[in-house]
């Protein structure tokens, strides 16, 4: 084979999308670093591009990405010879420069680049904003939308979005989240082609769920560590309510999980450490209350509801063994159900987190990882606990693919491995009229199974 | 374990109970269950539903739906609000409409021979009543458009003629000839033709033979504009003394004529031929036929009849065809009065060897001694139990026997009958909840029995389905009662495939769960 001639900027190959080209980039006992370039197709937000190399052989390139002005834009040690994502603007250049692990033969590259898909949002759809990690190199990385029964599908991705490990969404549309780049909470209308609203500072946290039971839905927020812990709301206009609250927090500590009563009368919390109570505060007189529940040893809770009916859902997580049981509880803290998950595959300190659902309370959502390569997202009957659905999505880091080297990778577009993640609000769709029939696949909502004995009386 | 407390061990859980106080309820039963089913020794949460169309259409809030058993498969019969009946064959085949009748809210449906016999009705101020100027209609399952039952007879601006002369037999004499249309589904109409002149009288053909060795031409046959007219038949009488005959052509029995059916409807001339010794098989019983059969609001079957009831304009009046031919019911001897109350019928059914018919409080019974049905003696049975419009059991195709007994829904309880109501009523445990149940719209509750898993499945007048498992025992105490809820109101449900329960679903506000 002649030497390859791309090998520098000025003579990058030209790709068009989709592309499956392949290359030899070894001559006479040297590999070559070479240079391909593509402008982003029109309408693209995001591009999947995957630089393969036969797992046999010891050659591998390693895929960076640079602008139209030769400046680095990404770079992902983790996306040798598995596929990545990256945001790009429509209409700009951007060079894939491969670059070489040393001189063996064979060396042979098959690059392969789509765009990714970019379909309509409709209600009931998951939110995944990427959680910021290994940012160095990497540009802002985008928010995934998915459909939330079907495996191994996007919907469309959202550039341009906060990064951050606290978020949620009000009825409305507006959404939260936190920007972990710049300390701040992002506050963007869904219904409005995320169109940022504002933004507000939160340093240290933030933690961050809906009141969606206030009178005026809002967010209850909680940030900072230790002593300077402070509780506030924050409304959807992405002002903080006049009122800070300074709930009890342990030194070096920050609120991890949060949540305020319906009647925005008492927040419950929790510390981000293991074997933390599910703590009450007052938020009438700013004081505190009996804990709600006390710690369950080695266990570390991540996230709180509170649904329509005022019982708290909270979800507590092993040390060891990331177990994942959630529990629901009454007002009262005394314990309705215990929803026990299975084990989290623990992916880079990546908990289980907590959704509202559209049918609530009817169900709640669960993400968690069901490997280190496979997220999963399950929604969760109240009632009893059934699984009504689950579905599966492979999972990225920084935009890489988090699974294992392979000729055929399940994906090629997915979630970010940690982060919040959030369903898209609307009134459940009402079913159909017409015909309906008993199955056991079937998805329409079961209304509140229950029994009641006369032991209990009436 | 607390000292000094006994334990109490629940090893069955036995359904609903609601019979006066909720104290009353025994351990082993629930004041309270929604959405719950049956195990030995647990109770666990009901199936799922899931659309039963997978398709693109969309039918809409669901007023009635049968199973419609055809000679070739299972299917269903839809009606939707706006009075249009749809014929779903499959999960993704819907054919039609095949009926609109924009005021139709309710129909009484039976199938024969493949076919299916619908009757349009509504309610008004809880009665039911078959829809005025309605008539019974039959469609054949093919996606055709369902047309009215029966048919007219032959109409011709142009007299009939028979004339003589053309190579044959014949017995001498005068005989007189019509014709009959014979309809896609076997029905034979009045005979004919009547002329086409307003008010013009029969004109059967007259022609009188000289020669034996002759037979007659019979010409100016009509032809029906009615597609679904595909044979006709030509019927004469036996020689008339034509000393007696004066031209009126009334009261004189007809027959048909052997060899004399004309297998088209184009053809209009036929010879015939025939010695009145050959003419065996009556047609005059054809001449007292509704050729429109006002509509009820019940249909069923017996002893190969069709019986039906509850016209707008006679509310208790039962009408039976002759057998083997479920179009043809006569105007004068195909009926049943059942005593005047001022209510209407409400239900029929055929039980062992006899006919039951229903009123909303009342139950008669009749058995059919080989004559006309205005000659059958109805016998009260219960002047204090009825049942409504659909409040009989029912089982795939063959229409409500099950072991042996009916499982009848009135406003008294839940009954199992075997020619009397047995006591204490099936429902005996949940009577409370019964009671309270709303009378006026008793023509909503709907039931079908899963002979396989051995449950009954009602819908009910406030949106929910009431379930009895009867797999323990069919008895008042040991069957076990509980109640789905959906998140829309349940109207009708049937069981199609032997026990796939479809329901029929509306988007009715519902009542909230005593759990909400």
């Amino acid at each position: 084979m002649p030497a390859p001639t791309n090998i520098s900027f000025a003579a990058a190959t030209e790709l068009t999308f989709p592309c499956d080209v392949t290359q030899d980039v070894h001559d006479a006992g040297t590999n070559y670093d070479v240079y391909y370039k593509f402008t982003a197709p029109a309408g693209s937000r995001v591009v999947g591009i995957w630089v393969f190399s036969t797992i046999a052989e010891t050659y591998r390139g390693r895929p960076l990405i640079y602008d139209s002005s030769e400046n680095l834009y990404y770079t992902n040690v983790n996306n040798i010879n598995k596929p990545f994502y990256i945001p790009v603007t429509e209409g700009n250049l951007y060079y894939i420069f491969i670059e070489k692990n040393g001189d063996t033969s064979p060396a042979e590259i098959r690059i392969r680049c789509e765009v990714a898909p970019n379909t309509a949002i409709q209600e009931g759809d998951i939110f995944v904003n990427d959680d910021g990690i290994d940012t160095a190199g990497a540009p802002v990385m985008p928010m995934v939308v998915l459909p939330p029964t079907t495996n191994n599908i996007i919907r469309r991705y959202v550039n341009n979005i906060a990064e951050g490990e606290g978020g949620d969404i009000l009825l409305s549309g507006i959404m939260a989240l936190e920007n972990w780049l710049d300390d701040t909470i992002k506050i963007y209308n869904v219904n409005s082609d995320f169109s940022l609203v504002g933004s507000v500072a939160a340093a240290n946290g933030p933690a961050i769920r809906a009141c969606r039971g206030a009178a005026t839905p809002k967010f209850y927020v909680g940030f900072g560590i230790g002593a300077a812990a402070q509780v506030k709301s924050l409304l959807a206009n992405a002002t903080f309510g006049a009122t800070i609250w300074t709930p009890t927090v342990a030194a070096l500590n920050v609120i991890r999980g949060i949540a305020a009563s319906n009647d925005e009368t008492i927040l419950y919390y929790a510390e981000g450490n293991q074997n933390k109570a599910v703590a009450r505060w007052d938020l009438n007189t700013d004081s505190a209350l009996s804990d709600l529940v006390a710690g369950i040893a080695s266990t570390y809770i991540f996230d709180i509801l509170v649904l329509d009916d005022d019982s708290i859902i909270v979800i507590y997580e092993t040390d060891a063994t990331r177990d994942v049981n959630v529990r629901r509880y009454n007002s009262a803290g005394v314990l309705q159900n215990t929803y026990a998950l299975g084990a989290n595959a623990f992916v880079n300190f990546a908990p289980a987190r907590l959704a509202y659902a559209n049918d609530d309370p009817t169900s709640f959502w669960v993400m968690d990882h069901q490997t280190t390569s496979v997220q999963r997202f399950r929604n969760v009957r109240v009632s009893d606990g059934v699984i009504i659905s689950t579905m599966t999505q492979g999972s990225f880091r920084a935009g890489a693919y988090n699974g294992a080297e392979s000729a055929t990778p399940a994906v090629r577009f997915g979630p970010s491995v940690s982060c919040p993640f959030m369903i898209m609000p609307g009134t459940p769709t009402p079913a159909e009229p017409g015909l309906h029939f008993f199955t056991a696949s079937g998805d329409e909502h079961i209304p509140n199974p229950f029994v009641r004995t006369a032991l209990l009386g009436d | 374990m607390l000292r000094d407390h006994a334990p109490i061990v629940i090893e069955e859980f036995n359904g609903l109970y609601k019979r006066g106080d909720a104290d009353n309820c025994p351990l082993d039963h629930f004041t309270d269950c929604e959405n719950v089913v049956f195990q030995p020794g647990g109770v666990k949460t009901r199936t799922p539903i899931a659309p039963y169309l997978t398709g693109e259409t969309i039918l809409g809030n669901a007023l009635r739906i049968y199973n419609y058993q055809m000679q070739t498969q299972d299917s269903l019969l839809v009606l939707v609000e706006g009075g249009s009946i749809y014929h779903v064959t499959n999960q993704t085949t819907v054919q039609g409409p095949i009926l609109t009748i924009a005021t139709m809210t309710d129909f009484a449906f039976v199938a024969i021979a493949g076919r299916a016999y619908i009757s349009p009705f509504t309610t008004s101020s809880s009665v039911s009543k078959g829809i005025e100027d309605e008539f019974l209609y039959v469609y054949k399952g093919d996606g055709t458009p369902a047309r009215k039952a029966a048919g007219p007879g032959p109409i011709s601006a142009t007299a009939l003629a028979a004339t003589p002369g053309v190579a044959g037999f014949s017995d001498l004499g005068l005989h007189l000839f019509a014709v009959v249309y014979e309809t896609d589904t076997g029905y034979l109409t009045a005979l004919g033709p009547l002329t086409a002149v307003t008010g013009g009288d029969t004109r059967f053909a007259e022609a009188t033979s000289v020669d034996e060795t002759q037979g007659y031409t019979i010409s100016n046959i009509p032809v029906s504009s009615d597609s679904y007219v595909t044979k006709r038949h030509i019927v004469a009488t036996k020689a008339i003394d034509s000393a007696v005959y004066n031209g009126d052509q009334d009261g004189y029995q007809f027959f048909f004529v052997p060899e004399g059916n004309i297998d088209n409807n184009i053809d209009t001339t036929k010879v015939v031929s025939f010695y009145d010794i050959d003419l065996i098989e009556d047609a005059s019983h054809l001449i007292d036929n509704f050729f429109e059969i006002p509509a009820g609001i019940l249909l069923t079957t017996y002893n190969g009849r069709l019986v039906m009831g509850g016209e707008f304009d006679n509310i208790s009046l039962v009408r039976l065809s002759a057998p083997g031919e479920p179009e043809a019911i006569d105007q004068v001897d195909g009926l049943i009065i059942i005593p005047l109350d001022g209510d209407p019928v409400t239900n029929a059914q055929a039980f062992r060897e006899a006919l039951y018919i229903y009123k909303k409080t009342r139950t008669f019974g009749t058995i059919d001694n080989q004559g006309l049905p205005s000659s059958w003696i109805l016998t009260p049975i219960d002047n204090g139990i009825g049942c409504d419009v659909h409040g009989i059991s029912q089982i795939l195709d063959s229409g409500g026997v099950n072991a042996d007994y009916l499982i009848i829904a009135g406003w008294a309880g839940i009954f199992l009958f075997n020619g009397t109501y047995l006591r204490p009523e099936g429902s005996y445990k949940i009577a409370t909840y019964w009671l309270a149940l709303d009378r006026n719209n008793f023509q909503k509750i709907q039931i079908a029995n899963d002979t396989i898993n051995q449950i009954i499945y009602m819908t009910l007048p406030n949106g929910l389905i009431l379930f009895g498992d009867y797999s323990e025992a069919i008895s008042p105490m040991g069957i076990k009662w509980g109640l789905f809820r959906f998140e829309f109101k349940i109207i009708t449900l049937t069981f199609t495939n032997t026990n796939i329960l479809v329901l029929g679903t509306n988007n009715e506000a519902q009542d909230p769960s005593p759990v909400a």
